[in-house]
């Protein structure tokens, strides 16, 4: 059992790596995905101030110059490099994207403690990092020394190898559907488990994996970095700053949402408590499947 | 059972993780871009375009791209990017929008590729073909822009002025504020041309 989880994880790990490098126009393969602009599902209609872009910009560039310095001998500045990291994640993840939208519809459509909005942005951060760091092991170590042409054709070969994945998989699901047997006990395990989901005083784990299971795209160029520079370790820990810098944002907006909520209806009395209450969450949960259906639309 | 379970959460993971990965917008790769203009007797002929990579995206496209990992492209090298990693970019004009005036100019297919590596960072080069006559040098506005908000360019002239057979032409920063694939409206930094 222990195996098959392995094989698991390591089958989830090619694909959203699959997912992860196809975002990246200008590597060899990218060619089959790269598109006219088209259509997308707007999430964001105001003006995106240009500090955040600037700061973005600035930041990443300071992290590069302290890390070279500190892998030309000059350790002391490590520290400053990852201040600079904690800095861009604080302001990396601040900027339009990275599943915002998904946590601020979940926290303001149930009742949640402040926990629940620590626990979701450790879990949604924590996970970004190792999968970033088991794409990176995987694609650019493991296969790399296995499938020579890895390197050069790397988003072909993950997007080859996912298809091939997810179709075995499919088969697996649709042949345990036709046994009779476990079609009725995965029926009663099923309930069970939506009964857990439902419970407004669990952790949202499943959003939180889904958010942060696709790495962000800088944590994966910053450990590619370190492997071609021979400074892994160091740029294990930018990653690891990058994170927290990422976990605070996403902790004080999800804060901000749990207690703008809890504000709101203590000041409601009654059946006005009740309708605002169901509004958000029948609104949260409609805002969710829709933008959720719109982004797997735009990514088909 | 245990292989319809897995296989359902497997699945379901799945499904939960296209949608986080598109949302994953906002812009992961920096480029630092210099438009040199091109005239000749009757107008603009084309710019000279230069995309220098920041250094982390640089290493993981180098990483794929540097065949013997040198940290040098070669001449084989440099035609093996051309048709792997940027020919396809004409999809997207290669992130150009010029206008002249309120109109939208066409980008024409890039001619001149070169590919460098200047201080571990990668460089493109390439030269886009325009033809705008004198007459028609106002409000000449060229940027760079991903739609999808994944790329932050930054654009300068690499001059400030030409002396033209019309007269001096001059280059200078302007903001353009276009509006994205569904992360609202970006400020990009452009470049203006104007006829003096």
């Amino acid at each position: 059992m222990r195996g098959a989880r392995l094989v698991l994880l390591v089958c989830l790990l090619v694909i959203v790596g699959a997912v992860a490098t196809a975002q990246n126009p200008f590597l060899p393969g990218a060619s089959q995905e790269t598109e006219a602009p088209g259509e997308s599902p707007q999430i964001y209609s105001g003006r995106v101030p240009r500090f955040l872009a600037a700061w973005s910009r600035s930041l990443q560039s300071g992290i590069a110059r302290l890390s070279r310095r500190v892998t030309g001998g000059e350790w002391t500045a490590a520290i400053g490099s990852f201040l600079l990291a904690v800095a861009f994640g604080i302001v990396h993840i601040a900027g339009p994207g990275h599943g915002k939208v998904f946590a601020v519809s979940f926290f303001a459509g149930r009742a949640a403690r402040p926990r629940d909005g620590i626990v979701y942005s450790v879990v949604v951060n924590l996970v970004d990092s190792l999968s970033a760091f088991g794409l990176v092991m995987l694609g650019y170590v493991l296969l790399r020394a296995t499938v020579p042409d890895f390197r050069t054709q790397g988003p072909r070969i993950l997007e080859l190898v996912s298809y091939g994945v997810i179709a075995l998989f499919g088969v697996a699901h649709l042949v345990s559907h036709i046994r009779p047997h476990a079609h009725d006990h995965g029926h009663a395990h099923d309930a069970h488990e939506r009964h857990d989901e439902a419970s407004p005083r669990r952790p949202p784990w499943a959003l939180a994996l889904s958010v942060g299971l696709v790495p962000c795209p800088v944590s994966t160029v910053l450990l590619v970095y370190g492997l071609a520079n021979d400074a892994l370790a160091l740029m294990a820990i930018m990653v690891l700053g990058v994170s927290l810098g990422g976990f605070l944002t996403m902790s004080a907006i999800s804060l901000a949402v749990i207690a703008g909520r809890a504000h709101l209806l203590e000041r409601l009395r009654g059946k006005a408590a009740h309708r605002v209450s169901a509004a958000l969450e029948y609104g949260a949960s409609g805002a969710i499947i829709a933008v959720g259906i719109a982004m797997f639309a735009a990514a088909w | 059972m245990r292989i319809r379970h897995l296989a359902a959460r497997f699945l379901a993971a799945i499904l939960m993780s296209l949608p986080a990965a598109a949302v994953a917008a906002h812009p992961h790769i920096w480029i630092d871009t210099t438009f040199d203009f091109r005239f000749d007797g009757d107008g603009l002929t084309g710019v000279r375009v230069s995309w220098l990579f920041d250094e982390f995206n640089s290493a993981e496209m180098l990483f794929s791209l540097d065949e013997n990992l040198d940290g040098e492209i070669s001449e084989a090298e440099q035609e093996q990017i051309r048709q792997n990693a940027f020919e396809h970019l004409l999809a997207t004009d290669y992130f150009l929008v010029i206008f002249a005036g309120s109109q939208q100019l066409d980008v024409a297919e890039a001619r001149d590729f070169r590919a460098d590596v200047i201080d571990g960072r990668l460089l493109y080069e390439f030269t886009v073909p325009l033809r705008v006559a004198w007459r028609r040098m106002e409000n000449l506005v060229v940027g760079s822009f991903d739609t999808s908000y994944f790329i932050d360019f930054m654009s300068v002239p690499a001059r400030e002025r030409h002396a033209g057979a019309a007269g001096t032409v001059l280059m200078r920063n302007e903001t353009l504020r276009l509006a994205s694939e569904g992360y609202g409206t970006i400020p990009v930094p452009a470049v203006r041309v104007d006829l003096n």
